[in-house]
């Protein structure tokens, strides 16, 4: 047999991909528990104010006599849970304060109760008699109505806490400084061009298809949740502080995950409350969220405000970029959507300087969503870019090839592999872009406005520790494990590819499972650096299979290769069994740890190159092409890395023209429904890669794509739109009424 | 049978089925959560994304909306059902080759959904963007199925992921590979 072709590079289709088209895939929701019973969540209807005890009291008896009813969980009647340490809630979203464990209200769409019963039916007709009076206080819901008062006093040992604060970095990235200054003010004589804009993002939801979902269940003192989470690690270590019971006591099951995009990562309090309820019924509960509850119980991108200053040389060179967000978080948890983190490093720019403010609010907890920071502040940053292009009578392209810089100005070290001007070469190339006429509503098609708009796209590269355990059968298959996720990232297929060609076996004598805490451990799906952390972990997890499976071949008298040539082992070329042989020694496991990254600054970049369609007469925008060129590191699946960015774009469209989650402004109450991209909506996609490896940060080459394809996005159509109508809108989504509305060219400049 | 239950015949994937269904149940939960079909998946429950697409009587439905007392004696498919034993339905075989999934969890739906279009399309069903094309298209129900009918036709399904492109892409594929073998 001849030696197995490389896969890692080639467009392998996705191991998991039967399973999927079949329907045998399993997801958390569809796992088969003898005696299951079903749980459902009543929630807040007010955001800020106190339930009154009496009717509590008063419903929950009425909904425990409801037929088939098993137990309702209110904070009457939870058991204490233990507040989760500092280090969890400091810097991370996890509410520092533990569910049901007062009778307050922060926000719309509170946990008040949980309702166990025999059927899901049941369970759902008794929740929904659910209703309780309320003490009702103020409620500051926006960030402007916390700046307009002094800030209340923390109450709960600082559980509920209110104002303004200004984070010093983002989560526990201390590189990544949320308050940055460099530099000093140009001089006013050099300033000939500027542009000072303020940029507005509204709430967005991550909406996975897959509804949150968890099954808890206990045997004796030992539980086992299956839960559609992104984060095992993190998810035990938060019930066992919660719970106050030892980790090695909790198993965390994740099979499938059926979309996350940075939500199902933090233990979101159904979880804590699904095991409390198994634990106080005695038989296994689950917990399906609904719709409206995924809104307010699984984490948000919270709304940011950004003023953006950019100054430059009357050449368009940038002298001096400010870029300064507010933006909001909850009452009982930490969370700053780092919008400008990326001006920090972009452009050349000699002074700088980059704030954040976070105001808490009488809101649910907002979190990570896809681009954390890059996809509402590369709105900000790539339309001002525009603006200044436009001031300065430069092409979009030229002023950012003009400001070009190869060093991460932010750390002053040099970026390990930057082929950004490579993307806009090619990028351009292929789009045409070279065709563009400068001047707004120059382009029509049959009475529709034509625009072509463009933007850089950066996301950083990043790794973390990670473990991989190796199991050899007798039949000499080899199965790699870790505790990572499945979440349509593609991690099993790109895992499968690496252990495959680095032990020498080819994909049919491998495997790669993910999904079980009791897998070596590994960080949350998340950051796009699953394949860095991950595939370094399973690279030396192959590469030691290799080593030791070539030592005992050629230590071993029976073997035909005893005392050969390490160099002349073909081990595709043996019988599969072979290494079956010595399954003890070729069971392990191994820890992959970072490499040293102090010397160079990792981070991916791309262009965006899109075309839309505008027709005033009925404010319809059409994005109708689109070229994408990114700078990952190796790719090792080109099909899979195609529809990863792919997807990106897709959600950095809705975020552009569709995506808001609307509140009624009067009650805080979510109204309406939330748009999202469908077959219709999509432009035709032309997305490449430069390829350039980057062994840098991991021995695989690759610097991840989970998130970049987002990053940009919606400044390329904001620009695109300002070149077909000449409007300049600078507030997400941009909506029918915006471009409805007649274009006055004065308006431009303001 | 129990106050609020009602007794249901159903053939699943052409497999006879007697159930006692409670009155409020969706056809959805039946399927889930009685039967343990759970490859039909739940995703908005109110008929927004299309993820528990399934065919009742040839006709795609929402499976969500659906009560199960309301279509007793009915024909249902599910994605179970769409593969007969081992061999993969064109329509499937093409969603693994062009990678139209990432999660995975809108794919049975997508794959119902897209399976009863086919058929509706062979019989002449006309879509918005038919109107688009000639007077001829119109009369006789538009023999090509373009990328922009499959669109058209195919937008109740979300994929959150994104990977809208390639299941075009796989559905057209999958559409000449049926007309070319006679029927699905």
């Amino acid at each position: 047999m001849p030696t197995p072709p490389e896969s890692m590079g080639q467009p392998v289709n996705r191991v998991e991909g039967v399973d999927k088209v079949t329907g045998r895939a399993t997801y958390t929701a569809d796992v088969v528990v003898p005696g299951l019973v079903y749980a459902v969540l009543a929630q807040a209807e007010i955001p800020h104010g106190r339930v009154i005890e009496e009717s509590l009291h008063s419903i929950a008896d009425s909904i425990a006599r409801s037929p088939g009813v098993l137990h309702v969980l209110t904070p009457l009647n939870c058991p204490a849970l233990n507040t989760l340490p500092r280090e969890s809630t400091f810097d991370l979203p996890l509410e520092r304060r533990p569910p049901l464990s007062d009778l307050t209200v922060q926000y719309v769409g509170q946990h008040l109760a949980m309702v166990v019963a025999d059927t899901l039916e049941n369970a759902t007709e008794a929740a929904s008699t659910f209703a309780v009076d309320y003490e009702v206080l103020s409620a500051q819901t926006t960030a402007q109505a916390v700046l307009a008062q002094p800030a209340a006093p923390d109450e709960k040992d600082g559980q509920i806490r209110h104002g303004i604060y200004r984070p010093d970095h983002f989560v526990k990235l201390e590189e990544e400084k949320l308050q940055d200054q460099r530099g000093t003010p140009p001089h006013p004589g050099l300033a000939a061009l500027r542009v000072d804009a303020h940029y507005t993002t509204p709430m967005n939801a991550h909406y996975p298809i897959e509804l949150s979902a968890t099954i808890a269940q206990w045997d004796g003192d030992r539980l086992t949740v299956h839960d559609s989470t992104r984060w095992l690690a993190g998810e035990r270590a938060t019930l066992a502080a919660y719970l106050g019971m030892p980790e090695d006591r909790i198993r965390i099951l994740s099979p499938l995950v059926g979309g996350a995009f940075g939500s199902k990562s933090f233990l979101w309090m159904h979880v804590v409350l699904c095991a409390l309820a198994a634990r106080a019924v005695g038989r296994p509960v689950k917990v399906v969220l609904t719709r409206d509850q995924m809104f307010t119980s699984t984490g948000h991108r919270p709304r940011t405000e950004q003023d953006v200053s950019l100054v430059a040389d009357e050449d368009g060179r940038i002298l001096s970029t400010e870029h300064h967000t507010l933006t909001e978080t909850s009452t009982v948890a930490h969370f700053c959507e780092p919008a400008g983190l990326s001006s920090r490093f972009l452009y050349s720019s000699p002074h700088l300087a980059v704030s954040h403010r976070t105001a808490r609010i009488h809101a649910p907890t907002p979190c990570f969503m896809r681009g954390p920071g890059e996809a509402p502040g590369l709105f900000a940053l790539e339309v001002a870019i525009d603006e200044l292009a436009e001031r300065a009578d430069l092409d979009p392209l030229d002023l950012r090839i003009r400001n070009h810089t190869d060093t991460d100005q932010a750390s002053g070290k040099p970026f390990s592999g930057k082929h950004l001007l490579q993307c806009y070469q090619e990028g351009a190339q292929r789009f045409g872009w070279h065709d563009r006429p400068p001047t707004p509503r120059s382009l029509q098609r049959s009475g529709i406005r034509i625009g072509w708009g463009m933007s850089t796209a950066t996301y950083p590269g990043r790794r973390m520790p990670a473990g991989c355990r190796v199991s050899t059968s007798a039949d000499g298959f080899v199965q790699f494990a870790s505790a990572t996720h499945e979440v349509g990232n593609g991690v099993r297929t790109v895992m499968t590819q690496v252990a495959a060609d680095v032990t020498g076996l080819g994909m049919s004598r491998v495997s790669f499972v993910s999904g079980d805490s009791h897998f070596p451990a590994a960080p949350y799906s998340g950051a796009s650096q699953t394949t860095a952390t991950v595939g370094s972990a399973v690279f030396a997890a192959a590469a030691e299979w290799k080593h030791r499976f070539l030592a005992a071949l050629i230590d071993d008298r029976d073997s035909p290769y005893f005392g050969a040539d390490p160099a002349a082992v073909d081990i595709a070329a043996l019988a599969p069994a072979a290494a079956g042989a010595y399954r003890e020694q070729l069971s392990f496991s191994v820890r992959s740890d970072t490499d040293d990254q102090s010397s160079q600054a990792f981070q991916s970049f791309g262009a965006h190159f899109c075309e839309v369609e505008v027709d005033e007469h009925i404010g319809r925008v059409t994005v109708t092409r689109w070229v994408a060129v990114m700078d990952c590191g190796r790719v090792l699946n080109p099909k899979l890395a195609r529809n990863q960015v792919m997807g990106g774009i897709t959600f950095g469209l809705g975020m552009a023209l569709l995506e808001q989650i609307p509140h009624d402004a009067a009650t805080a109450l979510p109204i309406g429904e939330y748009y999202l991209p469908t077959h219709a909506d999509r432009p035709e996609f032309d997305i490449s890669f430069v390829d350039h490896a980057d062994y840098g940060l991991d021995p695989i080459g690759v610097r991840g794509i989970g998130e970049i394809g987002t990053c940009g996005v919606p400044a390329a159509i904001a620009n695109a739109i300002h070149h077909a109508t000449g409007k300049r809108l600078r507030d997400l989504p941009i909506t029918l009424e915006d471009l409805m509305t007649v274009y006055e060219p004065s308006s431009d400049q303001s | 049978m129990n106050d609020g239950e009602v007794a249901v015949n159903l053939r699943i994937n052409s497999e006879s089925r007697q159930v006692t269904a409670d009155v409020r149940s969706t056809l959805l939960d039946l399927l889930r959560e009685r039967l343990h079909l759970t490859g039909t998946k739940k995703g908005c429950d109110h008929g927004l994304c299309g993820a528990c697409t399934v065919s009742v009587d040839g006709e795609r439905v929402l499976s969500c909306l659906t009560l199960a007392a309301s279509i007793d004696g009915a024909d249902v498919l599910t994605i179970e059902g769409i593969s007969s034993g081992n061999d993969l339905h064109p329509l499937q075989e093409a969603f693994i080759e062009f990678d139209g999934f990432q999660c995975g969890y809108c794919t049975p739906g997508q794959i119902s959904s897209a399976h009863a279009m086919l058929a509706e399309h062979q019989r002449g069903d006309l879509s918005m963007v038919t109107f688009d094309g000639g007077r001829d298209d119109v009369i006789t129900g538009c023999a090509r199925l373009s990328n922009q009918e499959i669109r058209e036709r195919m937008a109740g399904n979300i994929c959150r992921c994104g990977a809208y492109a390639n299941i075009v892409e796989a559905i057209a594929s999958a559409a000449e590979a049926v007309t070319e073998n006679g029927s699905a």
